[in-house]
């Protein structure tokens, strides 16, 4: 008995869970190929033109005829534009929060600021490539030193590099994501205490990116530059001398009880098959949900890979607006892929393509079903600043 | 980020930078589905990893958190659900993934270039 899933009523193909082998009879119908695991048959005929239904809706357009029994893949489907029913916020409604008192729990480490991590690291952030080699240098002597041994509470010290930070517009959005995401990490709250550090005459200069957001120089919070301090060596003693004095200062942090709510769940897909969009991510979703009524948080992400899903999300919109703001990404998507002169169906790898996923559109729907059911009560952009 | 619940970020596809975009807007746990076998982790925000089919859940053991492959075998998606949701609550209080007991998270820090270099 080979395995097959009709994942909707009104689906023109079945699921092979196992491999379907040519002549094989699933679901009551006869494989005129070998369908692979994961891959899809169709159990009824679609004619060419006609719409391609998997989980009730559409994945793409049949390219020819296609008959019962046959493999549906990238030889027979095509995609092309349609319009889709974006009903905003139709679906939005007030979800059951438990009050915190019966919320589940987890062990903490709570921040001055109110807010809870899950881990208790120190931060080596770098403003520029320049100054990633410095960054490494001084987390691989914290290593040598043994010294972390003493600061049982303390996770590790983390050189977060990166290839940018100078050659670029400082007034231009690549250097506004830089800057957040910069800020974004240094206020995580799994993130104890910081050193960052830079080259210094880099087009993202540190003394700027504190003034824009307040910060001074504190005992969990340092900043220098190569330059600055005299070289490689100085830098990387001065850096190593900065972390040494924080490590006291982190490890005695912590952990405590605190509610489900203090959790902010980030959902990623990445390697999706056939069968993401009918296991691990519903399941994932079933798993928000409950994090959703716990009070929690959970962010679905990457916009390309809920493309042409978005009409689902808008419907579950808490208002127009929210809706709205998704739908605006989206186009921004469209046009900053054609300025680029790429297409937005070019998002399946061919890892994605050899599981059996076909179009953009039929991994985004499985992509989605890692939100859940629950309401979408923001859209932000990356990452966001503090307000919306 | 304010809104509390399901809430919506503006990324890339590409996992490791859509994942440093969630961990800048505050995320402190992660959960990643893999069907064709991601070897991804991160920090300072521990991720969760998750296979969609059993054959990936024993070839990468070294790499798998949770087999969602058994839903097809009959465990329904609440009970498969319940058990992530545990997971999750789990790590978050301090019990190390599989990526972090490999050491992942130090080369994963990839924030999205976006615009020109000049």
């Amino acid at each position: 008995m080979t395995r097959t899933l009709r994942l909707d009523p009104s689906d023109n193909v079945i699921v092979a869970i196992d491999a379907i082998e040519q002549n094989a009879t699933a679901d009551g119908v006869v494989a005129r190929a070998r369908v692979p695991r994961g891959h899809k048959m169709a159990s009824r005929p679609i004619a060419q033109g006609e719409p391609v239904l998997k989980f009730g809706q559409i994945i793409g357009f049949a390219a020819r005829d296609i008959a019962p029994g046959e493999w549906v893949h990238e030889h027979n489907v095509a995609m092309h534009d349609f319009a889709r029913d974006y009903r905003f916020a139709e679906a939005a409604r007030r979800e059951d929060v438990l009050p915190v008192e019966t919320q589940a729990t987890f062990q903490g480490y709570r921040r001055a600021n109110g807010k809870v991590g899950t881990r208790n690291y120190i931060a080596i952030l770098t403003s520029v490539n320049c100054s990633a080699s410095v960054a490494r240098f001084m987390a691989e002597e914290i290593a040598r030193s043994g010294v972390l041994a003493d600061f049982p509470h303390v996770d590790g010290v983390i050189p977060l590099v990166h290839g940018g930070g100078c050659a670029l517009d400082v007034k231009g959005e690549g250097y506004d994501v830089l800057k957040r995401t910069q800020w974004g990490y240094a206020t995580n709250p799994n993130v104890a205490g910081v050193v960052m550090v830079g080259l210094g005459c880099e087009g993202f200069q540190i003394s700027r990116w504190k003034e824009a957001y307040g910060v001074a120089e504190s005992d969990t919070f340092r900043t220098m530059t190569i330059q600055e301090v005299g070289g490689t060596k100085k830098t990387v003693a001065a850096g190593v001398e900065a972390i040494k004095a924080m490590l006291p200062i982190a490890n005695h942090a912590t952990r405590s009880t605190a509610p489900a709510s203090e959790l902010m769940l980030a959902l990623q897909c990445g390697g999706s098959d056939g069968y993401s969009g009918i296991t691990a991510n519903p399941a994932l979703g079933k798993a928000v949900d409950l994090l959703v009524k716990h009070g929690g948080t959970a962010i679905l992400s990457e916009t390309p890979e809920i493309y042409g899903a978005e009409h689902l999300l808008t419907r579950r919109a808490a208002t127009r607006e929210v809706g709205e703001k998704l739908v605006g990404m989206i186009k921004w998507w469209e046009d900053y892929t054609t300025r680029n002169k790429m297409e937005m169906n070019n998002n399946p790898s061919p890892g994605n393509k050899a599981g059996g996923l076909t179009t953009i559109l039929e991994k985004s729907l499985g992509a989605a079903a890692k939100g859940g059911g629950t309401t979408l009560t923001g859209v932000y952009h990356q990452p966001t600043t503090p307000s919306p | 980020m304010t809104a509390k619940g399901f809430v919506y970020m503006d990324t890339p596809g590409y996992d490791p930078v859509a994942a440093t975009g969630q961990v800048a807007g505050g995320a402190n746990i992660l959960a990643f589905t893999t069907g064709r076998g991601s070897a991804y982790g991160c920090k300072p925000t521990p991720s969760i990893k998750l296979a969609t089919n059993t054959a990936i859940y024993e070839r990468m053991i070294d790499d798998m958190d949770i087999n969602c492959g058994d839903v097809l075998d009959g465990v329904s998606l609440e009970a498969k659900g319940q058990e992530i949701f545990e997971t999750i609550l789990r790590v978050a209080s301090g019990e190390r993934s599989k990526s972090e007991q490999l050491g992942y998270g130090d080369a994963e820090f990839v924030p999205w270039t976006i615009g020109a270099t000049m």
